[in-house]
């Protein structure tokens, strides 16, 4: 039953977003393109810390090293690579994870290694705004969304809505890609190093392989949605990978659950829900937006998936109950 | 309990729907004439959005009371930046899908450059409040945008060329900035305007290079006593916020003041005298954008000091309140003298008209669209006989479109 209600649930949002652009304000379609893209990055994120126990809080860096590689290259006029330029732009962000987690990653866990990946994104940001050829502060603008050839045919990114379109199926191949790895046999060693280090290493895991490469993935993820972010947004800033942006998957993993593979995205959507539904209170909308958020984890402490999913288990467990009772009563004399 | 599949669908879309519905619904251009405000009102820069603010609901507040524009009633839609482009982005976009043709957006400059692209494809209309990189009327000139705003080298140049003239006496000047690539251009333009006036009048000028203090700094006693050391007789500080307190308290110590015999601060004006009361220093100029009392001869700017008076008991207004209140006045300007809300002639109608605003005569440079207006200047400092502790002493002014620089729309200036 769980599994049926999700999986119509996900159709049914699947089927709301692709259809978005066809009856919703262009406000309301950027947010849910922006959303899209964040919720891909927070599944990113919590593929570390929900699957390898790994907290990393510079994320944000990762998001921007991708979202940068992608702005330059298109200023640079490869916009007829583009796809090329999408799995480039992963490759740099898979790249710098693989080093930072090489290094850090042996030395450090827990609140080390979110203070150093912290420390290792504000580091990059500073000096993203120090380097003009990047735009300093302001960074670079006027991001052209691309027209490219794949094999005869011409795909055109630059009109109506076809960007949006675009960002659908490839946030979807990547939120398959999470699942795959989540779902697999890799996702369930990560699960078993997470829950007993120790153990898993005297069964023979190699511990610090299977972190650092979902340390890599993570990176190699999180630097994929900034390129595909770069021409939605259609410009780049130092701030793009700021600490709000590498706070963003902590928040939307804590309000949608860390123990559910969809928690990250049910919380990013929960909360562009929210911003928008209060972007008229001028003044008090952060008031009204953190009683709300506040509310959600104190009511919800297994995040909006786990209430969910608590839910269903126990209407499933009383119609199971209703129909085992008869075997249950005493009989009467 | 049975949980209905349907039912839960059903009440699923309805919720999803029900909170997308604020932007679905399309209103009709009918009795008002609509104006999308976009600025920064939550997070480090809302200090300067909630300026725009007020200073734009004034304007709205007095065009209305005299009858609006061609008798219709003038609206501010007000949206949060949330001081990103992104969010910029999407609250233009939403409001361009609700319609609204006519827009006014402050401050930052990357969150203004999120939406330049936008404007064509949208074809709205745009003013930029009190914005000053030059990249606005340069590289990222569009035809359909104005900025009220200043840049470094009209407003900084201009200062400079007045230190000149007021002070031919002072052949040195030591400078200090903030350790942050965009402050020096602040310094390049002073330095330039200073040598450019000196060299006028037959003299010569000697501007050293600038000491540079810690962004976010909490010590900058080093540096003071670098620039003390330095011999020069005057001094140009380019301090933001809360570094300027920070500096100016510690400099009070060194008794700074005694050791300059003038004292020139970027654009802090009156920050710094609120938040420093009896101990501002003796004597120090600063740039403003709009001061009230330099203004007396204009109605308009009077009306809004009162106004701002009114609103928030506060005698001396951020330059912001003018700038802001100008921009609105421009569009609805526009709008009345064009008869129409359509971009193509609301440009060349902004480009023509010269209405009178707070900041005196609101005229933009064909080329590029760069405010030409008038540029103040004010002497304030410590005053003991005021019950503040502090007092304006002098202001001047200046015709702005002579530092304007050279107008180079869609290529960087060089």
């Amino acid at each position: 039953m769980n599994r049926t209600l999700s999986g119509l649930l996900l159709g049914l949002v699947g089927a709301v977003l692709i259809l978005l652009p066809l009856w919703a304000n262009s406000g309301l379609v950027f947010l849910a393109g922006t959303t899209m893209v964040v919720g891909v990055f927070a599944l990113s994120w919590n593929l570390l810390f929900g699957y390898a126990g790994l907290a990393s809080f510079g994320s944000g860096g990762l998001f921007s090293i991708g979202a940068y590689t992608m702005a330059v290259m298109l200023r640079g006029g490869f916009e007829g690579q583009f796809l090329l330029l999408i799995a480039l732009s992963t490759l740099v962000g898979g790249a710098v994870a693989f080093a930072i987690g090489f290094v850090a990653l042996r030395r450090s866990t827990g609140i080390f290694l979110a203070i150093l990946t912290l420390a290792l994104a504000e580091l990059l940001r500073i000096t993203l705004a120090k380097i003009h050829w990047l735009g300093a502060e302001d960074g670079i603008p006027s991001i052209v969304r691309p027209n490219f050839s794949v094999g005869l045919a011409t795909v055109d990114l630059s009109s109506g809505n076809h960007y949006y379109w675009f960002m659908c199926f490839a946030c979807a191949l990547l939120v398959g890609l999470c699942w795959w790895i989540a779902h697999g046999r890799f996702g369930r060693t990560l699960r078993t190093i997470r829950l007993d280090i120790e153990r898993a290493a005297f069964m023979g895991v190699d511990t610090h392989r299977y972190r650092l490469v979902a340390f890599t993935i993570s990176g190699a993820i999180a630097a994929c949605a900034g390129a595909l972010f770069a021409p939605w947004a259609q410009i780049v800033t130092p701030d793009i990978g700021n600490m709000m942006r590498s706070t963003q998957p902590i928040l939307f993993t804590l309000l949608g659950g860390a123990s559910s593979f969809w928690g990250p995205m049910i919380g990013a959507f929960l909360f562009s829900a929210i911003e928008f539904s209060t972007r008229t209170l001028v003044g008090i909308q952060e008031i009204i937006t953190g009683a709300i958020l506040l509310g959600v984890v104190l009511l919800f402490p297994t995040g909006v998936a786990g209430a969910w999913n608590a839910l269903v288990a126990r209407l499933t467990r009383r119609e199971e109950a209703k129909i085992a009772a008869p075997a249950l009563q005493t009989v009467k004399e | 309990m049975k949980l209905n599949r349907r039912h839960f669908l059903a009440t699923s879309a309805a919720g999803i729907g029900a909170l997308a519905m604020p932007g679905v619904l399309r209103a009709q251009q009918g009795e008002t004439v609509r104006i999308g405000l976009i600025t920064t009102l939550s997070g480090p820069g809302q200090l300067y959005g909630n300026y725009i603010k007020d200073g734009c609901e004034i304007a709205v507040e007095r065009l209305n009371a005299a009858g609006g524009v061609n008798g219709a009633k003038i609206e501010l839609v007000v949206r949060d930046d949330k001081n990103s482009p992104e969010g910029a982005v999407t609250a233009f976009r939403e409001l361009t899908g609700n319609g609204i043709k006519l827009f006014a957006q402050g401050t930052f400059t990357a969150n203004l450059l999120g939406t330049l692209p936008l404007l064509e494809e949208a074809d709205v209309t745009m003013v930029m409040v009190g914005a000053s990189a030059l990249a606005l009327t340069h590289e990222a000139f569009n035809p359909r945008a104005f900025r009220l705003g200043f840049s470094s080298p009209m407003c900084f140049g201009g200062y400079g060329n007045l230190m000149a003239q007021k002070h031919p006496e002072i052949e040195k000047w030591a400078m200090l900035r903030s350790d942050v690539t965009a402050l020096a251009d602040i310094t390049n333009a002073f330095s330039n305007g200073l040598k450019a006036g000196t060299e006028k009048a037959g003299r010569k000028v000697e501007v050293l290079d600038p000491v540079l203090v810690p962004y976010g700094g909490a010590d900058f006693r080093n540096q003071i006593s670098n620039i003390i050391g330095s011999g020069a007789p005057g001094l140009f500080n380019v301090l933001q916020g809360a570094d300027a307190i920070s500096y100016y308290k510690q400099a009070r110590t060194f008794s700074l003041d005694e050791k300059f015999k003038v004292l020139c601060d970027s654009a802090n004006e009156f920050a710094i005298a609120k938040a420093m009361g009896a101990n501002t220093p003796a004597s120090l100029w600063s740039w403003t954008g709009w001061y009230p009392a330099a203004n007396k001869d204009n109605a308009v700017s009077d009306e809004v000091h009162k106004a701002y008076i009114k609103l928030r008991g506060d005698e001396y207004p951020n330059w912001y309140i003018g700038v802001s209140h100008d921009s609105i006045l421009t569009i609805a300007n526009a709008v009345a003298k064009a008869g129409s809300l359509d971009a193509a002639k609301l440009v060349p109608t902004i480009e023509a008209e010269t209405p009178q605003g707070a900041l005196g005569k609101i005229h933009f440079r064909k080329e590029d669209h760069a405010f030409a207006g008038d540029l103040t200047y004010i002497r304030f400092g410590r005053d003991d006989k005021n019950a503040n502790g502090w007092s304006v002493f002098e202001t001047a002014q200046l015709p702005g479109a002579e530092f304007l620089e050279r107008a180079t729309p869609g290529s960087k200036l060089n």
